[in-house]
């Protein structure tokens, strides 16, 4: 999904070309540290440029001056948008050692996210990271380390915990977390995210079982497009666009969707620092390579407050946000009366730093950043962990260990393919 | 799964001995009953079902020659293998095809068997059985192996190298000082494949957590004192951070303060997020008389961190900011009103509307949105009787916002200004509340 969703791709790419056209860019470590080009614009290495990093180009304020795939046909397409002056590379490694390059974009499959995140982090580079974070919990708290260390910017790329409306609720989020911090619908509260309350699991992504073995396209450096996760021979449905589908690379609808729906929520619950203690499923047994479907997966914090994720919408009458003293139901329709007037009393949420270029060049922490990012995903984690064990489990929010369970334990941060590199 | 747990031993293992080789059939329906099974029995209650799990895969391991479905066995031995299987795996240590599962496996398990096992794999071991060897050893930092790692650490393989680096750098004994500091050094502290400066980053902070810290603080020191181009401030940072870390809370607050001196804003401001880890109520004072002599950008960077950390004892300091010739401080000082919901704040904020610019108004009416207290609508509705016609306009928005009916007698008041657009926004006002 791209922030700039509205905008067709074509008009999209049009525009950065003209970007790139427009301006002679001086790169901020030419300035020295702490000084931005006079243009105000940032240099950006995006690594991935399938569809998800082509449609990442143009943003505002950033200039794309390198990229990197491992596939020769993604990196030919890409650089014939971008014009003969931008870098190409087939190794991450080799665009992150660019000094030219300030900012990384991760636009890779999930289980390249943490690799990649860390080593830009090491090199000194900001990072902006596409959705989710991480594939395994323990990548995140990983990342967290190394930006923190390493004292660099990380933006993660969902965005509605500050602008646009939050999918079907046709409201941004703000006067739902004013209103939830108002407590006018009381406490614990119960959030359902399904169809009915405008929220689709896209259970499409399932991944194909007795996949024959396929020779790899010559354009494709398989080995490397792997990486980290473990060997797989290669079929085309398990790369570029269907790899969703797999466990060893994503989680189907809950992870492609999961942070963009449930990063608002944590924000809204205040959940921000913390994860839940418990997690109950309902699914059928999960094959150990695709992703299926599930119905049901329900989050419970330790103040009582749940998160239900109604994968088959069974609940139609579902409030989006229910309490011991109201319902928020789409479009902010609620049981409580004259509700807006009532909550017009109360103090907006506090600012948040929504402006990724002005956090990079203040140094100010970002809205989403690694922290409050690595929790948000952790609800994803969770949730697939629960999936493939096909069991419900407990959860200790600060050591981030599920409890008495050795074999969801094992799947916290199991151990990566080495020689890849 | 009780159905399959039924099965027995036997009848497991002729199960998994069921799975085809690619293209002759289709195993789906077996890779679900296994692996299901498989999910079940790592369940910590399930101790019984778990051994025979585990008789039933080694059996059918030494079995199945097909390397696909060899491999699918040994990856569901990472949900419920235990140290039993160490021997039955060994020997795959060394087998290129199958020595990454195996190791992946075993180091989900760690234990001394599986160490043990690995440090005498790796003797033998070649190409990529070789690096994930010296990988697995480094993550589960096994002392033991470390002569044999440095060793590999000095390969002309950059892949080897750089498992052998960051395998040190997780061991982090003090016996690897030397080829971790060659090896960065080789590197003159710049980004590179085999991740030499990185492996040095990590071992010097893992020194920290050894007992004596001196060497750790020792390295740290180096680097600041070493890293000065602009290029590797990231590395200065780390090298705080490692400093810091190792200091009482009111020695790592008296480097903070003179770190903010610095010349480099990354390295400032990474050392003022280091500083709320240290914060306490002595640490606070500190820093509130580092700002009060401090001026412009600094300033106004240190009142965002008192702020951030809820320092309430900062107020009277933000409060003199309010009145700052530099309009950074200013702000600063406006935006922690808000952080601090500073009721305390709201008198200043409300007189500084009366001469403050258009930008800073709207600020300061942002934040009095922000505010959590029943004297807000009230404040303001006595304030903006002698307030500019621009700050009238604002506080009037705020009062609609906040659906201030208890303040009808002093919006009706505005209707008589001679300003037409203040007269509107009160019949606005009016409208908004519902009078």
């Amino acid at each position: 999904m791209e922030q700039k969703k509205n905008q067709s791709r074509r008009s999209f790419l049009r525009n950065s070309l003209g970007t790139v056209a427009a301006f002679t860019i001086v790169p901020r470590h030419v300035l020295g540290r702490g000084y931005l080009a006079p243009s105000d614009q940032l240099t950006k290495g995006v690594i991935g440029t399938g569809q998800m990093g082509k449609g990442h180009f143009g943003y505002g304020g950033t200039r794309v001056v390198a990229i990197c795939d491992v596939d020769k046909l993604h990196l030919q397409e890409a650089k014939a948008l971008l014009g003969d002056g931008v870098k190409t590379f087939d190794d991450y490694r080799e665009l992150i050692q660019l000094p030219e390059v300030d900012i990384v974009h991760i636009a890779t499959p999930p289980h390249w996210h943490g690799t990649i995140a860390i080593e830009a982090a090491r090199a000194g580079k900001d990072i902006w990271c596409e959705k989710p974070m991480t594939r395994t919990i323990g990548e995140g708290k990983r990342v967290i380390e190394a930006v923190q260390q390493y004292g660099r910017m990380f933006r993660l790329n969902t965005w509605f915990r500050f602008t646009d409306n939050f999918y079907g609720m046709n409201t941004p989020v703000q006067p739902i977390k004013k209103l939830v911090s108002a407590r006018l619908l009381g406490w614990p509260l119960t959030v359902t995210l399904s169809r009915h309350t405008g929220f689709d699991w896209k259970q499409h992504w399932i991944g194909k079982t007795n996949l024959p073995v396929t020779p790899v396209p010559p354009e494709l450096n398989y080995d490397r497009w792997l990486g980290p996760a473990p060997y797989k021979p290669y079929h085309p449905h398990r790369v570029h666009q269907h790899f969703r589908g797999y466990w060893d690379y994503d989680g189907g609808g809950l992870g492609d969707m999961g942070q963009h729906y449930l990063d608002p929520v944590q924000y809204i619950l205040g959940k921000d620092s913390t994860s839940p203690v418990s997690l109950e499923i309902e699914a059928p047994q999960q094959h150990p390579d695709a992703v299926g479907v599930w119905s049901r997966i329900t989050y419970t914090y330790s103040d009582g407050c749940r998160i239900i994720l109604d994968g088959d919408g069974r609940d139609e009458n579902a409030a989006f946000i229910a309490g011991p003293s109201g319902k928020l139901y789409p479009g902010f329709r609620s049981d409580i009366p004259d509700l807006e007037k009532k909550l017009a009393a109360y103090p907006d949420p506090p600012p948040q730093v929504t402006d990724f270029i002005a956090a990079v060049r203040d140094r100010q922490r970002f809205a989403l950043n690694e922290e409050n990012g690595h929790r948000s995903c952790t609800l994803v984690n969770m949730g697939k962990i629960a999936l493939q064990l096909g069991r419900s489990l407990s959860f200790d929010p600060e050591k981030q260990l599920f409890l008495q369970d050795e074999g969801a334990n094992r799947l916290i941060d199991p151990p990566a393919r080495a020689s890849w590199s | 799964m009780m159905q399959v747990g039924s099965l027995g031993a036997a009848g497991l293992t002729e199960m998994a001995l069921m799975l085809q080789p690619p293209g002759k059939g289709d195993n789906t329906r077996l890779q679900y009953a296994l692996a299901g099974y498989a999910a079940y029995v790592s369940a910590g209650t399930r101790e019984e079902m778990r051994k025979t799990a585990i008789a039933a895969w080694l059996k059918a391991l030494k079995v199945t020659l097909q390397p696909e479905n060899k491999t699918f066995l040994i990856e569901q031995l990472q949900l419920f293998g235990d140290k039993s299987i160490v021997p039955a795996l060994k020997p795959y240590l060394l087998n290129a095809r199958y020595c990454d599962p195996v190791i992946r496996v075993l180091t989900s398990i760690g234990g001394s068997e599986v160490l043990m096992a690995f440090e005498a794999a790796l003797g033998k071991a070649k190409g990529a059985c070789e690096i994930s060897l010296v990988k697995a050893l480094g993550d589960l930092r096994y002392l033991a192996a470390e002569g044999t790692i440095i060793a590999k650490a000095k390969s002309d393989d950059p892949v080897l190298r750089r498992a052998a680096l960051f395998a040190l750098a997780n061991i982090a004994s003090e016996d690897s000082k030397q080829i971790m500091e060659a090896a960065v050094d080789r590197v003159g502290y710049g980004y590179d494949k085999t991740g030499a400066t990185a492996a040095y980053m990590l071992y010097v902070a893992n020194l920290g957590h050894n007992w004596p810290t001196t060497p750790a603080m020792t390295a740290a020191t180096n680097i600041l004192r070493k890293c000065k181009a602009d290029s590797l401030v990231h590395l200065r940072i780390a090298a705080l951070k490692i400093v810091t870390d190792l200091l009482l809370d009111d020695d790592a607050t008296g480097t903070l303060i003179m770190a903010v001196d610095n010349k480099d804003e990354e390295y400032r401001a990474a050392a003022l997020v280091l500083a709320i880890k240290h914060m306490n109520a002595a640490n606070a004072e500190r820093w509130i008389q580092k700002a009060e002599r401090a001026d412009g950008r600094k300033k106004a960077a240190i009142i965002t961190m008192l702020a951030n950390s809820k320092q309430r004892a900062a107020i009277s300091l933000f409060t003199k900011a309010l009145k700052e010739s530099d309009p950074q401080v200013r702000t600063a000082a406006v935006n922690a009103a808000g952080q601090l919901q500073s009721i305390e704040m709201l008198s200043p904020l409300l007189a500084m509307m009366n001469t403050a610019d258009s930008a800073t108004t709207k600020s300061i009416g942002d934040i009095l949105l922000n505010i959590r207290s029943i004297e807000v609508p009230g404040r303001i509705a006595v304030a903006m009787q002698d307030a500019p016609p621009f700050a009238q306009l604002t506080l009037l928005a705020v009062l609609a916002q906040k659906q201030a009916t208890g303040q009808e007698k002093q919006i009706r008041q505005l209707l008589n200004s001679p300003d037409p657009a203040v007269v509107q926004a009160a019949k606005s006002t009016l409208t908004a509340i519902g009078r």
